[in-house]
């Protein structure tokens, strides 16, 4: 059984006058390639940068990660 | 490409280049590791001193060739995992190579104690002494040979792994 990390951070990041990848990762404390990384769902982030970024746009965790079971 | 995956990359071919460098002068000196005690100790010296020149050559060059990373931090918890993962990686080529020469070592001792067993003489003279000596340095020399080889391709595993997992993506 495999589990992916689905997100909105793209969608959310033109959303918040087009901020960019770079500008996310300082914000979070995270590199650029991280955040890409999370963007391609390619990386389930841990609980804690999950929260960072959420906060980032004012939002909760379960708004801006979903979990999805294939 | 972040700092980190700079430094693995780096890190893997400075480790191949200084491998197939002393591997090569090695086997090219033939069975007789210990009757080349000389050209071994300079050997391990030249090793020392390609091992810095390349290593600081890569600096160089990954320097040269990469812009400035504009990240405010130098690595995260993905650079970590991706590093964990790598050792682990690591860990179990390091395993399977030492339990490879922990088999040959056992096989080849089998070997000599068999040819040997036939030999009733106590004699020990002082050439026989010299031989044995050299018979130890021999296999001492041979011995350090396979564990540097272990350790390079553990290194080699670590960092190819760790540019496995930066390019793959993870």
């Amino acid at each position: 059984m495999s589990t992916v990390i689905r997100n909105e951070i793209r969608r959310l990041r033109f959303e918040h006058d087009e901020m960019t990848q770079q500008e996310l990762a300082d914000r979070v404390g995270a590199t650029r390639q991280t955040i890409i990384a999370v963007e391609a769902a390619k990386y389930a982030p841990s609980l804690e940068l999950a929260f960072r970024i959420a906060r980032v746009f004012d939002l909760g965790v379960d708004a801006v990660f979903r979990f999805e079971e294939d | 490409m972040s700092k980190q995956e700079k430094a693995s990359w780096s890190l893997l071919i400075t480790n191949l280049i200084i491998g197939v460098w002393y591997f090569s002068k090695v086997l090219s000196l033939g069975p007789d590791l210990a009757a080349q005690m000389g050209t071994m100790v300079g050997l391990y010296i030249k090793l020392i001193i390609v091992a810095i020149t390349v290593a600081i050559a890569g600096e160089i060059v990954m320097y040269v060739i990469s812009d400035e990373s504009p990240d405010k931090v130098a690595h995260d918890e993905r650079d970590q995992l991706i590093r964990l993962k790598a050792q682990r990686n690591g860990h179990y080529v390091l395993v399977a190579v030492v339990i490879v020469l922990l088999m040959a070592l056992l096989m080849s001792i089998g070997f000599t104690h068999s040819a040997s067993s036939g030999v009733t003489s106590s004699v020990t003279t002082a050439l026989q002494r010299a031989r044995e000596f050299l018979q130890w340095a021999g296999q001492a020399i041979f011995m350090a040979n396979l564990l540097f080889l272990a350790l390079m391709l553990t290194e080699v595993a670590v960092q190819g792994s760790r540019v496995f997992y930066y390019r793959r993506g993870y």
